[in-house]
């Protein structure tokens, strides 16, 4: 059979020609040279994809139809006379009413009331939104001491942690109790919902849980083989507004492995203490995927929330092993809005992987996962094309939103994030429904991680938001064909009675391979495959 | 219509065509690519949205997507147009990589792309506006040949022909450059 053209390899890299495509792949997976030319391929998409995707500042609101509406509506009413148009327009965008009745040649003045109504509504440019990656200590030691006097000597917050299982079954016994007494509204948590899945980490618990994971770290660190590395993490987050000012009283959180490792709120300056993590879970799938000459990264999640104000969520890697300090910077978009920031490791990952992979298959050597409780060696070395293939067209993520009743939520923004980035974004339906397409031309290298023959599992992390809602996030969520999600996303109203401190606290599930567990992973990684 | 609300806003628009804040993250590549200026890409994001509000009479149906591409792209032509410049604004490296942190910064310089992240850079700055718009829209936000030809005003087997031979010059050059190794399958 004839070798495959370059326009066959790209669609079938972008799953498309349905009819030709099992040919094509069966071609393929016999084919040494169309193998090659298939792998060239996907590193040029790779790079094709970070150049193509700009790193501007953060996230951009989008006026919403109701602001844009009652822009018309001022207008329309002013055009023409009508007083119940002029009156609909001021009750519904006042500030729009002197930028619309100015003449169209006062421009000096239209530009002012222009200003003035940007600077009412929000529907204004987002200042630019520096990134927050200021130091990784793990390769700049030097720089990293400076960091560190820089930010504060102050110790770390006492209370930081998370609560365990059993208080789960403490909120959900609370609302049965409650839905039975006369005129009580939250229904109880549902059966179905695991406690693992409910999760809730929202009260500060004494030290010792997060002691704990501190020690099971060491623990996984000096087990021969453990891929796992522990480290430090010291950030500080500085937290705004829209117009640049300092927000305080402003919530962070730090998500890693699933759990919120440390909490913080900020003072008047908008900064918070410096919050610790004390044991930096490892990515399970970097920890695998990365060697000594490239230092397997770790994930983790700053959120920050005020009530009255947005949410934003700004994820960063770092490097496991090594103390690093952070600035991460925050901007929290007007009330219901989600700002989204990534630290753009991405790039670095692309090459990163590629660079590994290359020289781990010119050395013809095998991979030997480490296991935990043993290694295995893999035949083979490589990507493998048949497996590759698998992952060509991209995966679609189905996830439902319900809340504490289990009832639908509409209009919930869910997010993807993969390979440091936010790669997809969706918005729930009437039906609480939102897929979430995961594409083939998003690369991330823990999607096709040496560790495993072929493409390999893939995870992804899901954050849900609405207002009015506690988040939700996931930070390890395993992805293959087909998967379904099922989020529960908490009312703060309902969470008011249960929680009644920290009602708006993002709930923080870890479905997937716990952080570190690298044995939890690889066991689900085979039978997923 | 079923009479429930599509997004928060719970307007006719919304209502009738669902939420356009969902594109914006593309609307926002496609105009900084269009551009290249990251200081006026927000303000041009955000006048596109109150277009399509505005228009949405307009409106027949399709790929909301395209529709919204094919706004981005002519209102960021017509600012072109107005600077009279439109040159300046194509010659400029792509900003990736000034965002990798700096190389000299200590031995993470092994696992920074910053050379190959320029080279990929320099090589779709080669290419011409239509066409990297095209591979935009294609490879990062993976618009179907046919939303792509509703964006950039051709027909569908012409984006087809473009994108095979803007793709072909890319990877010619990176093998060009060494910039692809060649994996030895076991």
């Amino acid at each position: 059979m004839r070798h495959l053209t370059w326009d066959e390899l790209w669609d079938l890299l972008e799953g498309e020609a349905a009819s030709d495509r099992l040919a094509w792949e069966a071609h393929l997976a016999a084919c040494p040279e169309c193998q090659v030319r298939w792998q060239r391929l996907q590193q040029a998409q790779a790079w094709l994809v970070c150049a193509l995707t700009p790193r501007l500042a953060g996230d951009v609101d989008v006026p919403s139809p109701r602001d844009v509406s009652g822009r018309k509506d001022a207008a329309a009413g002013w055009q023409h006379g009508s007083e119940e148009g002029r009156q609909h327009g001021r009750d519904r965008v006042r500030v729009w009413r002197a930028w619309r009745v100015l003449p169209a040649g006062a421009a000096a003045s239209a530009a002012a009331a222009a200003f003035i109504w940007a600077a009412q509504s929000g529907l204004r440019p987002v200042r630019n939104d520096a990134p927050m990656y200021e130091s990784m200590s793990a390769f700049a030691p030097g720089r990293a001491a400076t960091m560190m006097s820089a930010i504060s000597p102050a110790p770390p917050s006492a209370r930081q942690g998370v609560r365990t299982h059993g208080a789960v079954a403490a909120g959900a016994a609370a609302a049965a109790g409650a839905a039975a007494s006369p005129g009580a509204a939250p229904s109880a948590v549902p059966s179905e919902l695991s406690a693992r899945s409910y999760g809730v980490m929202n009260v500060p618990e004494a030290d010792g849980v997060v002691a704990a994971g501190a020690a099971k770290a060491a623990a996984d660190v000096s087990r021969p083989g453990a891929a796992v590395q522990a480290g430090r993490l010291q950030v500080r987050a500085v937290i705004e507004d829209q117009n640049a000012r300092p927000l305080a009283a402003a919530h962070v959180a730090i998500v890693a492995g699933g759990t919120v490792v440390a909490r913080g709120v900020t003072d008047a300056a908008g900064r918070t203490q410096v919050l610790t993590v004390p044991a930096l879970p490892a990515d399970p799938v970097l920890a695998q995927s990365f060697n000594a000459q490239y230092p397997p990264l770790s994930l983790i999640a700053v959120v920050a929330w005020k009530r009255g104000d947005g949410a934003a969520v700004r994820w960063l890697h770092t490097a496991l092993g090594q103390t690093a300090a952070l600035t991460a910077s925050l901007v929290l978009p007007r009330a219901g809005g989600v700002r989204f920031v990534d630290d753009g490791l991405h790039v670095l990952y692309a090459k990163n992987y590629f660079d590994w992979a290359v020289a781990r298959a010119a050395s013809g050597s095998g991979w030997r996962a480490a296991a935990g409780t043993g290694s295995r060696e893999t035949a083979g070395s490589g990507m493998r094309a048949d497996a590759a293939l698998a992952d060509a067209a991209g995966t679609t993520l189905s996830v439902r939103v319900v809340d504490e009743s289990g009832r639908p939520v509409a209009h919930a923004s869910v997010a993807a994030f993969a390979g440091g980035r936010m790669v997809a974004r969706a918005a729930s339906d009437t039906r609480g429904l939102a897929a979430i397409r995961i594409a083939a031309s998003i690369l991330d290298p823990r999607l096709a991680g040496p560790a495993w023959p072929g493409a390999g599992p893939r995870t992804v992390s899901l954050v849900v938001f609405k207002q009015g809602y506690a988040g939700w996030m996931d930070l390890y969520r395993p992805v293959t064909r087909g998967t379904k999600v099922a989020v529960r996303l908490e009312s703060i109203a309902w969470r008011q009675l249960h929680e009644r401190n920290h009602a708006d606290i993002p709930t923080t599930v870890a479905t997937g391979p716990a952080a570190g567990d690298v044995a939890a992973f690889v066991r689900w990684a085979e039978r997923a495959r | 219509m079923s009479g429930e609300p599509v997004c928060d806003c719970q307007h006719e628009f919304c209502l009738r065509l669902g939420c356009i804040r969902e594109h914006r993250t593309m609307v926002r590549n496609l105009v900084y690519h269009i551009l290249r200026d990251p200081g006026e890409v927000d303000d041009l994001v955000q006048e596109v949205f109150i277009k399509a509000y505005q228009a949405m009479d307009a409106f027949r149906g399709g790929s909301l997507r395209a529709y919204l591409g094919r706004i981005a792209r002519n209102l960021c032509y017509d600012v072109l147009r107005r600077r009279r410049s439109a040159r300046t604004g194509l010659g400029q490296v792509a900003p990736i990589p000034d965002e990798l942190p700096d190389a000299s910064d200590g031995p993470e310089d092994l696992i920074i792309g910053r050379e190959t992240a320029l080279l990929v850079a320099a090589i779709l700055d080669e290419l011409n506006q239509l066409d990297r718009e095209i591979l935009l829209l294609r490879h990062v936000h993976q618009f179907s040949y046919e939303e792509i030809a509703a964006v950039v005003g051709l027909r569908p087997g012409a984006v087809r022909t473009r994108i095979s031979r803007a793709r072909q010059r890319v990877l010619a050059e990176l093998e060009r450059r060494e910039c692809l190794a060649t994996p030895h399958l076991g």
